[in-house]
Formats: C-alpha cells, structure tokens, sequence
C-alpha cells in the first residue's frame, strides 16, 4: 500500500538531521551543506514516484544528496570548495573555550578531508560518519561493495596520515 | 599470525560475524603493532564524530522543514496515490498491484498532458489536495451522461463499471479531432476522481460509437479494476438518478 503524502513528507522531516550531517561531510561548510539539502529535498518530492516504496527512504535521499552534490562540484568548475571558513563550522557552542576546540577539530578534520577524492570522501561520509553497513553505503553510491571498501581503505590511510600530522610511515599498512 | 587490512578494516567497522570478530579480537590483544595501528584509526573515527556529530544536535533551520512540508510533489506520485486509495480501499482488502502500477504507468504518461491542461487552464481537471478532479464539462458529462444517448461534441463517457472497492467508476474521451484524451474517473466524495488520463488518436470518424474504440491501455486498467460486468444501460440510469452511490 502507497504511503500517504503526509507519511512521507514528515518521514523526510526526520531525516533532516542526519542529511544535514551527511551534507556537512561532504560540503565541508554549513551553508553548503544546508544549500545542499534543500536542493535535495525539493528534488526527491519532484521526483518522488521514482522512490521505490518498500525500499528505504533514508538510502534513497542520501544517493541523491551525493549525486546533486557531484552536480553541484562539477558545475563549479572547481574541484573543491572553500573548507577554510572555519567559523561556518557550525557547532552550536557550549562555551568559549570548547567552541574553539571544536572549531579546531572540525578544520583539521575537514582540511584532511577536503584532500580525498569525492569518492573517498562520501565513503568516509557514508560508512564512517553516518555508520552506514558496507552493504547499505555500496547501495547509495551505487558501486559493488569491493569499489566501496577499497575506496574507504584509502581514504583510512589518507586520514589517519594527514591527522597524525607528523608524516605517517606511508608504507604502514591501515596506517 | 597476520591480519589482512581488509579483516582488520572490517573489524573496525563492525562488518564480521561475532566469531570472527572473537577470534581477531584475541590476535590483537596480542600484537602491539596492531593495537596502535588500531588506536589510530579510533582517533581518526573520533575526530569525525566530533566534527560532524554536532550538527545531529542542531535546530534544522526552518526552510528545509518547511521545504520537506510543502515543496511541490511529483504529480506521477500524486497520481498513484490516487490510484491506490481507490482501488486498494483498506489494508484488509487484496490490492490487485498490477491495477494499481498500470493506472500509474498510464498516468505517467499523462503527466505532461495533466501540466498542459492545468496551465493551459483546461476547464476539464483540476487538482484538488493529492488528487486530480474532473471539473467543467466533463464533470458534467460523467455525472449527467449515459453511454446510450447522443453525448455532443465534446466528452463521451463509455462503460461504467463498480471498481473492486466499491467506488463507481466510467471511462471517458474528450477532445476535438486534433487532440483526443481518455481516462477513467471515479466517483469519491467531492465529485470525480480522474484516476487514469492518456492522450489517444484523434478518431477519425465522429460518429464511431464511443467505447466501441476504447483504448487498449484503458481497457487494461478496467481490466483490472472491474468488480464483475460493467453496468447495463438500465443499471447505469439507475446509478445515475440515484447519484452514482
């Protein structure tokens, strides 16, 4: 049986914390990613008969926030965009000395990020930052679960490199 | 003992069975080398949830909930909706599926021609909440007309039939000889529901007997829809002047 509207449309409220999140991975900046959400969200209603119902919702809005955001990169022309504003990084601060830490770890985090490939990148987002299955994550990106582990192997590598900071061995396996 | 990275990567990522994650639990209790190699990648994995964690925790700015609440639907979506609630009544009733994806596949093809129309400002339908509404002259023709008199010019309606749920139901052609559009339309509370619509080939002769020409795809639809005969000439008067209850 078809889903009211209204099912859908509050099943799609809910999400919106987690897509916010997954968008932040993978925008770098706040306003991106909300940017980001909201071209997403519109699109998903325009385009809702495609949704297999049965089929997840949650997987369904996360493919096509990845895809508008490769759109949205290539678009650009520029292959990045701007990680630096540290101040859009949008955490909702406790205090001044916590928010300034927080600051710190989401531009360390983010400037190692912003390093990866996209593809690396939205394994990172998908496995690791939402703590999707392998199975799940390989779905929403829509490659076979090899490409998805392999790309999250290096990506792992990547990171942990670039947040030790002190040029990890590189021949360290899982580093 | 070694530990391929791909074991070790799915250890982390909890993707092992319980008794293969015993058993690699228990090899790097034993091995220093992997221990750390493991404790860095817990602070890489700490490092993400603490930057992007917070934003689980934050007010969802008002205009993507409002986005989420009303940006415009797909009208293919609307359409099935339709469709189910009317041929698919409760959920104890058998939901013939395949009724329900035909009238959607058939709709789809009609999307364009459901844009048209509206923005065209088509006196024929109108939406209405989720759905589709017949409204003007085939409105008229659906609540007035029967199969056996002279229907005019402009919509036609064909047989008329009691849908699995109970609704009754009448398939339709409207249009000129340019443009020739079928459907089926159902009777719902507030009036007819247009359940089905699909552009057909003009007729090439006006005086062809409506129905005696029914599209394939609408017939399927009926197909699939029908509870038993369609309505007899004397049943479908009846219906009539009792308000097609």
């Amino acid at each position: 049986m078809d889903q009211p509207l209204d099912t859908v449309r509050r099943g799609i409220v809910a999400l919106l914390p987690r897509l916010r999140r997954f968008a932040l991975s993978l925008t770098g900046n706040a306003s991106d990613a909300d940017d980001l959400v909201q071209d997403a969200v519109e699109r998903a209603l325009r385009n809702l008969h495609r949704w297999q119902e049965g089929t997840r919702l949650d997987s369904w809005m996360f493919r096509l926030t990845q895809n508008l955001w490769i759109d949205t990169v290539r678009a650009r022309g520029v292959r990045k965009a701007q990680p630096l504003e540290t101040t859009e990084a949008s955490h909702a601060a406790v205090d001044g000395a916590r928010e300034v830490e927080a600051r710190l770890i989401f531009a360390d985090t983010n400037a190692a990020l912003t390093k990866l490939p996209d593809e690396q990148r939205a394994a990172v987002a998908l496995v690791l930052v939402e703590g999707m299955s392998y199975r799940d994550a390989a779905d929403v990106l829509g490659v076979p679960i090899g490409t998805l582990t392999s790309r999250l192997y290096r990506a792992r590598v990547a990171l942990a490199a670039a947040l030790a900071g002190e040029g990890a061995d590189p021949a360290e396996v899982l580093s | 003992m070694t530990i391929s990275d791909e074991t070790l990567m799915a250890y982390l990522d909890g993707e092992l069975s319980a008794e293969e994650r015993t058993r690699i639990a228990a090899i790097i209790e034993r091995d220093g080398v992997l221990k750390a190699r493991l404790a860095r990648q817990e602070r890489v994995l700490a490092a993400l949830k603490s930057a992007f964690d917070p934003a689980l925790g934050q007010q969802v700015p008002e205009r993507l909930v409002s986005a989420a609440l009303t940006a415009p639907v797909s009208w293919r979506f609307r359409l099935r909706q339709t469709a189910s609630q009317l041929f698919g009544g409760g959920e104890a009733n058998f939901v013939p599926r395949s009724a329900v994806f035909a009238a959607t596949l058939l709709a789809g093809v009609a999307l364009g021609l459901a844009f048209q129309l509206m923005q065209g400002g088509s006196s024929l339908v109108a939406p209405e909440g989720e759905r589709l509404m017949a409204q003007g002259p085939l409105a008229d023709v659906l609540s007035q007309g029967l199969a056996s008199e002279n229907q005019g010019e402009g919509a036609r309606v064909g047989v008329t039939f009691r849908s699995k749920t109970g609704a009754l139901c009448r398939t339709f052609e409207t249009g000129s000889q340019t443009e020739n559009l079928a459907g089926v339309a159902c009777r719902t509370s507030g009036g007819w529901t247009v359940t089905t619509l699909t552009q057909v080939p003009p007729r090439r002769n006006p005086y062809e007997l409506a129905g005696s020409g029914m599209p394939a795809a609408i017939r399927g639809v009926v197909d699939e829809m029908i509870d038993g005969e369609p309505l007899d000439a004397a049943q479908e008067r009846r219906a009539r002047d009792e308000g097609w209850r």
